[in-house]
């Protein structure tokens, strides 16, 4: 069991998400960072399903009350285990009463707490996830306060030893330095976010200026941007004739342009509909960089196709494929 | 090595003696068509850390730097293959520098195989003397990778 002890608001219990239930108007909620959750998990040995904590406000403190493993991923913060320092991308075990600490992020904006087993919360509509929209799923179907108490499945059942090398614990290469970034473009700095994108049903409505400044600008991520939606600056994106359109289901990716001009990309706990004209979509092998892209830098469309984002996509799952092997063989050849 | 996807005897042979020698326990081989593991079976080590203080067979004697001999001295040395890191992929300051005080058990390098960052620990608390080996160089098992003056 872990005790909540900071009050930072908007933490939730997430897993993959809740996949199947759009037609029913329940939209997928799940991790931001699906990529940093997983690993998470398979730093742990947990099942693929196994549920989380995204933190995206930060010092995020939290009290061991059992011994237990835990991970680290996502954005690089500096965390602490009592005083020891913890590095990024990392496991370790906890001892009943440590307290872990974990700080304002060096880069990135959400960070994943994973516990060995998983949190323990019952399983709504297929998924462990919180739908804040529902207010269901997740712990009681809100963000974690100060005080909550989680469980972990399975807590009790195991015993790890706590020889010197686990007590260490172990950790990936973050996979910002394995995968490759969509390629670099001219006049993008470090600190913005490059993600591939599909042109979508409504693209060929706006005029050529609005799609050369699409590809061409960098789009600055405002304050009004959370898990349901990344509202965007840049240049207004007109189209050529009003497009209006019933309402019609839309994924976490898609990049809407409402009558103001100026795009919003959709997000986890989006609405599964809307009627806004869709001008492209961020293919599903980015999402990740999204989620840890910070309020105040810039985003850059990169044109992709649909064979390339389907590749992206294999990538990203032959990626886990081989941290999973490496993982269960470094853990197996421990005993 | 064979071209057929077949595993070998006789090659399986020649590994598992070369692993005995070695003091490696465990390898996986991957093939096309073929995944071989193979698991050294041993008596639990006891004393893991202690035979990092002297490994008199590993290094070729001829470079044995002198500082090695002083008797004060103790190397922390590789426990598999990888490739040796004194700074963490995501941080810019090293783990550890020279003159800084360590505790036994912690981190004061990284292997990375792949993906996977594994620590390189303090066998004993002491100061650290020296680093052996370059930031992303590619090291054995029982390379001597930094050296620690162990505290009185």
């Amino acid at each position: 069991m872990i005790e909540i002890l900071s009050s930072s608001a908007l933490a939730t219990v997430q897993d993959q998400g809740r996949e199947g239930y759009l037609r029913y108007g329940v939209g997928t909620a799940g991790a931001m960072d699906r990529l940093a959750l997983a690993v998470g998990n398979l730093l742990l040995g947990n099942p693929d399903d196994a549920a989380g904590i995204e933190i995206p406000m930060f010092p995020f403190r939290v009290r061991f009350l059992a011994d237990m493993a835990f991970a680290i991923t996502g954005a690089d913060c500096p965390a602490r285990l009592n005083e020891r320092a913890l590095l990024p991308w990392w496991t370790v075990q906890a001892k009943e009463g440590d307290v872990l600490t974990i700080g304002v992020p060096t880069s990135g904006t959400r960070c994943y707490l994973t516990l060995a087993g998983g949190v323990d919360v019952p399983v709504v509509l297929g998924s462990r996830s919180t739908q804040l929209r529902g207010q269901f799923g997740g712990y009681d179907g809100r963000q974690l306060q100060k005080g909550d108490v989680l469980k972990a499945v399975g807590e009790g059942a195991r015993t790890m030893p706590l020889d010197a090398p686990r007590a260490a614990g172990f950790g990936t290469v973050p996979p910002e330095f394995t995968l490759p970034a969509a390629s670099a473009l001219p006049g993008a700095t470090a600190d913005e976010t490059a993600v591939r994108v599909l042109p979508a049903a409504e693209y060929e409505c706006y005029c050529p200026e609005s799609l050369e400044a699409f590809w061409r600008e960098g789009w600055k991520v405002t304050p009004q941007s959370d898990r349901y939606g990344y509202r965007l600056a840049g240049p207004t994106l007109t189209a050529m004739h009003a497009v209006e359109k019933r309402s019609h289901g839309i994924v976490p990716g898609v990049i809407q342009v409402p009558h103001n001009g100026h795009p919003i990309i959709q997000l986890r706990d989006a609405q599964p509909s809307g009627g806004y004209p869709k001008i492209g979509t961020v293919i599903e092998a980015d999402l990740w960089r999204l989620a840890q892209a910070r309020i105040g830098t810039k985003i850059r469309f990169v044109q992709t196709t649909y064979p390339e984002a389907v590749a992206a996509l294999e990538e990203l799952g032959g990626y886990l494929a081989r941290v999973r092997n490496l993982v269960e063989l470094f853990r197996s050849s421990r005993h | 090595m064979t071209e057929k996807n077949e595993v070998d005897i006789g090659e399986l042979r020649q590994i598992t003696s070369w692993l005995a020698a070695a003091d490696v326990e465990f390898i996986e081989i991957g093939r096309p068509a073929a995944t071989v593991r193979l698991t050294m079976e041993k008596p639990p080590r006891t004393k893991l850390r202690t035979r990092t203080v002297h490994a008199p067979d590993d290094a070729d004697g001829a470079s044995e730097p002198p500082i090695a001999a002083s008797a004060s001295s103790v190397a922390v040395t590789a426990h598999c293959a990888g490739i040796f890191l004194v700074t963490h992929p995501a941080r810019s300051t090293p783990l550890v520098s020279v003159g800084a005080r360590v505790d036994g058990g912690e981190i004061v390098g990284l292997l990375r195989i792949a993906q996977l960052c594994v620590p390189v620990l303090a066998p004993v608390d002491g100061v650290v003397v020296g680093t052996l080996v370059a930031h992303g160089a590619t090291v054995g098992y029982g390379t001597r990778l930094i050296e620690l003056a162990p505290s009185a």
